[in-house]
């Protein structure tokens, strides 16, 4: 079963993406963190086939956790979506620049969600 | 006011709908003219702050930035266009400050009180029911959208300038690159602090070196980054600005593993020159500043409590005199000991409690491959190694357990101590008396164990025992006793609090209550449950509050601290000879052997310390005796019980073939009748949560890896109340 | 895209909403210093009224799951369910309110709430519809129905929601 990381301190919001995945065609797991502190606690402990995260939080912001995420050999692959109430476009542009896959702004729509997810999850099973 | 303005100027059959808007206009500048009152006060704030040398405050910033957003939101929600248009340049000017794209001496900027007079202009048109002035409103907005363009980005850009790793850079937020930027501007230094942290618990440390920053300047950035242990280790980089120098700031971070460099300082010479603080310290601050830290004993003999202070001497060795490196040496080759943090071991205790859920698998998946004949033989050897990873589990389990549990003598260490310094307070001769001091106890437990054990000895003191010429003129002798006795009996361990004292006086308690309207006068309460009133909340029998145990921690809290260990206390007392609180507490909150049972559709586990033997009862075995339903076990009656009569199951089939579970609590026995017996499997007891705090019967539920929950049986509850049942018959 | 599946675009609508609501609520943070006091809820349907629960009461929605009955219990309490490593009660909310009680079939959800002492209970509902930031001006204390579990009422345009007093919910002692 693939395995999804979903790191968003808000608990209402952090809901809504739990619920919009775990709609998805295909079972994944779905881990969530409310922080990117726990995050970076969890990483280490499973492995996770795709990694959602806000951008403002109140440890560490959305875009280090992906600095990190993606100098780290061992999560270097792990697809990244961002979802953040942050519209601007630099921000939108550092994301991407970073090394995050996609950039979706709230309110999402879970449909496409679980599009991007979906793409995501099977675009990395194509590489392999 | 409004209303007799636009009635002299309506006319036809548009009075009305001109009354309406003049009622919403008007209704629209009451709640906008609070808005703008603010603003105006904090426009002049900010205008104070520009002209003075001090730093603008970016959280007024953002202030007038909200209103301006909520004005445009009000504005929008009228249908008032002119006034959203221009709240809504107000917000672009403001925005750009907060964001530094515009700065405060900007043309834009200037703008902004010339702009707020405007809105308090139109305002006031509206008000009034003239005309608005559009079109002076519209040139304005034009105005402002040429400064906003003329005040884009003059970036130098400052950050360039910085000796930084270009990764750090690129993860700051638009917000955050401001921050930065404008502490430069501030002529603040930006200092650049690495940290290496164990990554199971970095976040104590991490937030102790924070909070430091804190004293001294603002972390503008935290940035994790992997160690040069990526497992293991996590570094963190905090950019950090402050107004003290790179020399001081290191002095006031000196921590282990942490780095400080300057990346800008004010005469703007970017320094690396670094400094690490003795890399080679052996003492975790994350160790020392943690909670509960454990010993861990590696030579058997050590007492703990030595060991303990062998290490903070060594700690505090290290932290005061880092030169020390040899004394420090000696140290350690004396305790051969390891501090651990006590949740490492809950993290360790998980995963033995996942494998074991895993290995459950493995021997069912065993199971399945023996009764196929194809791979039988397969099934067979996989079982075979699924027991041998078993043993090698129980192993490690019992290990990790055994690294937890710790001696109760510690705290009976402690309530020495309290008893020796009460003794000279209230001049009473008080012999206190241990048992038991080598029973062992998980950790936590002893920790959450102390207060209520502390807090009832002191009751006994204070108030249990009588003075000198009391306890003479009583026949008692001279010196009061207190017997604290601790045994262990299967999963549990019993604490018995024993005084020779006064005992409890019954009817004050009756009389307490009444007043406090916790019984009805003419409620009959049995002996016992009056005794145990005194554990209700707002309920002490002695009026004055001593220093000693009127520290607001009543019986009450007592119990309720018990309770969340999934522990029980009573009381039994005796008027003129004394008071025994009993307290009965779970080993551990780990693992159990469980036996699984159905009846029914519904699985239950029972613990398997409790259970003797387990055998198949045909129908015609079982027989009745005094009313009961019996079975003839080896030439003894064994009282019978079906679980699913119990607990009211459906679907349970008592005319078949049944099995009976054998439970025998202390010198009682029952047998437990099943539709089917399931196997056996660790299991981690969990408390049930939710509105219904106990179910007789139930000691709680666990999880079988399978998504679903499991309800584990209370057998002394269950036994209890069958033979209490067949005696009473 | 969702013709396929009709069932879900219908889920989605609802989820659509709650998330729209739920980012609205966050953006309008930016709000609070202004004049109006709101109040967070959560609205949820069940037989086919609104009711609606402070937000910040709940931790999380899920499905419908299987539960393990519990013995000894009230008929509203419908048992409990292994979440992440712990074991929750989950209670019949129609029957605590002296509502029609159907099947609990696999569209319906459970919100489940937390409050102080690490308290923890499932609700069982309908279907949750939105995050709604009620006027505080439009709530108004509800007259004693029932055992006083519908603590408020807050008006909607021409519509009335219900609000459960979260401790009650929490607690739903003796009912």
């Amino acid at each position: 079963m693939q395995s999804i990381l979903i790191v968003e301190d808000s608990a209402t919001m952090r809901s809504l993406l739990a619920s919009s995945l775990e709609e998805l065609e295909s079972a994944v797991k779905i881990v969530e963190a409310e922080s990117g502190f726990e995050a970076l606690r969890i990483l280490p402990r499973e492995s996770f086939d795709l990694i959602v995260t806000d951008i403002n939080m109140p440890d560490i912001n959305g875009l280090e956790l992906v600095s990190f995420i993606r100098r780290n050999e061992k999560y270097a692959d792990i697809p990244l979506v961002i979802v953040s109430t942050e519209g601007s476009d630099r921000d939108r542009e550092k994301g991407l620049r970073l090394g995050a896959d996609a950039y979706m702004v709230k309110p999402f729509d879970p449909e496409m969600l679980r599009q991007v997810v979906l793409d995501l999850l099977a675009g990395r099973h194509e590489e392999r | 006011m409004a209303a007799e303005k636009s009635n002299r100027k309506s006319q036809g059959s548009d009075a009305k709908a001109e009354k309406t808007k003049a009622k919403e206009n008007h209704e629209f500048v009451t709640e906008a003219e609070e808005i703008l009152e603010r603003m105006f006060e904090d426009l002049s704030d900010l205008q104070e702050q520009r002209n003075g040398a001090g730093e603008i405050n970016p959280d007024l910033v953002n202030q007038i930035f909200r209103s301006a957003h909520t004005l445009k939101g009000l504005a929008g929600m009228f249908g008032l266009d002119t006034i959203g248009h221009l709240a809504h340049r107000f917000e672009d000017i403001l925005d750009g400050l907060r964001l530094g794209r515009i700065s405060f001496n900007s043309p834009a900027a200037l703008l902004l009180d010339e702009g707020l007079a405007l809105l308090a202009i139109l305002m006031t048109q509206l008000e009034h029911g003239d005309g608005s002035d559009a079109q002076a409103a519209q040139a304005f907005i034009e105005q402002i959208d040429a400064a906003i363009d003329a005040s884009a980005p003059q970036r130098t850009d400052e950050l360039d300038a910085l000796d930084i790793d270009s990764s750090l850079l690129r993860a700051l937020t638009e917000y955050e690159e401001h921050r930065l930027r404008e502490s430069i501007h501030r002529g603040r230094n930006i200092g650049l602090v690495d940290s290496v942290f164990e990554i199971s618990a970095f976040e104590e440390g991490l937030s102790e070196l924070s909070s430091a920053v804190r004293e001294v300047g603002e972390v503008v950035s935290t940035l994790p980054s992997p160690g040069d242990a990526p497992e293991s280790e996590i570094r963190f980089s905090l950019l950090v600005a402050t107004d003290i120098d790179a020399g001081e700031l290191r002095e006031r971070l000196d921590y282990p593993d942490t780095i400080v460099q300057s990346v800008w300082n004010v005469s703007g010479a970017a320094g690396s020159t670094s400094a690490t603080v003795d890399d080679a310290m052996p003492v975790d601050p994350n160790g020392s500043a943690g909670e509960a830290p454990l010993v861990v004993d590696g030579s058997d003999g050590a007492s703990s409590e030595e060991s303990t202070d062998a290490d903070s001497l060594a700690s505090s060795l290290s932290w005061s005199n880092p030169g020390g490196a040899s004394e420090l040496e000696s140290l350690r080759s004396i305790s051969e000991t390891v501090r651990v943090d006590i949740r490492k071991l809950d993290e360790l205790m998980n995963l033995v409690g996942d494998l074991v859920i895993q290995r459950n698998a493995i021997s069912g998946l065993a199971t399945r491959l023996a009764t196929d004949s194809q791979t039988a033989k397969i099934g067979a050897e996989l079982a075979k190694t699924s027991k041998n990873l078993d043993r090698k589990l129980k192993e490690l389990q019992s290990r990790v357990l055994d690294v937890r549990m710790v001696p109760l003598r510690q705290i009976f260490e402690k309530l020495s101590r309290v008893n020796r310094r009460l003794r000279r307070d209230l001049g009473k001769e008080i012999e206190l008396e241990f048992s038991g001091a080598d029973t062992e106890l998980d950790k936590l437990i002893v920790e959450q164990l102390v207060d209520p054990l502390v807090h009832i000895v002191r009751n006994s003191l204070d108030h249990a025992i009588e003075s000198a010429e009391e306890r003479l003129a009583a026949g008692k002798p001279e010196a009061g006793r207190i017997r604290i006795n601790a045994v262990q009996r299967g999963n549990h361990i019993v604490i018995e609090v024993e005084d020779d004292g006064r005992g409890m006086d019954v009817e004050a308690i009756r009389v307490r209550a009444i007043e406090n309207g916790m019984i009805s006068e003419d409620e009959a309460l049995t002996r016992g449950e009056l005794l145990n009133l005194a554990f209700e909340a707002g309920l002490s029998t002695r009026d004055e509050v001593s220093s000693i145990s009127g520290r607001g921690v009543g019986m009450d809290i007592v119990r309720s601290n018990l309770a969340e260990m999934g522990g029980m206390v009573e009381l039994a007392s005796t008027e003129g000879r004394g008071t025994t609180v009993t307290i009965t507490l779970p080993i551990t909150l780990a693992i159990i052997q469980a036996l699984i049972v159905r009846t029914g559709t519904e699985r239950f586990a029972i613990p398997i310390n409790s259970v003797l033997e387990t055998m198949a009862v045909e129908p015609d075995e079982i027989g009745r005796s005094e009313g009961r339903e019996v079975l003839n076990l080896r030439g003894e009656p064994l009282l019978l019980r079906r679980l699913g009569e119990e607990f009211e199951i459906e679907g349970a089939s008592p005319e078949e073939r049944q099995f009976a579970v054998v439970l025998g609590m202390g010198e009682q026995r029952l047998g437990l009748l099943v539709d089917r017996l399931e196997g056996q499997r660790d299991a981690v007891i969990k408390p049930i949560k939710g509105p219904i705090q106990s179910i007789r019967g139930i000691s709680g539920a666990t999880e079988l890896g399978d998504h679903g929950a499991i309800l584990v049986i209370d057998v002394s509850a269950i036994v209890g109340d069958a033979v209490r049942r067949w005696e009473a018959a | 895209m969702n013709e396929s599946h009709p069932q879900r675009s219908k889920l989605d609508a609802n989820w659509e909403g709650l998330a729209r609501g739920a980012a609205d609520a966050w953006m309008s943070d930016v709000d609070e210093s202004g004049s109006e006091i709101c109040r967070e809820l959560l609205v949820f349907e069940l037989e086919g009224s609104a009711y609606a629960i402070a937000v910040e009461r709940v931790r999380e929605i899920i499905r419908m799951r299987e539960m393990t009955r519990l013995p000894r219990c009230p008929d509203w309490m419908l048992g409990v369910i292994a979440l992440r490593g712990e074991v929750v009660e989950v209670v019949d909310l129609a029957k605590c309110l002296g509502l029609a009680v159907r099947e609990p079939d696999r569209s319906r959800r459970i919100i489940v709430l937390h409050g102080d002492f690490d308290r923890v209970t499932g609700i069982l509902v309908d279907s949750v519809s939105e995050v709604y930031r009620a006027p505080e001006e439009s709530i108004m204390p509800a007259q004693s129905l029932d055992f006083g579990a519908v603590s408020e009422v807050c008006r909607r345009g021409e519509q009335f929601i219900s609000i459960l007093d979260p401790d009650i919910a929490l607690g739903f002692p003796n009912v």
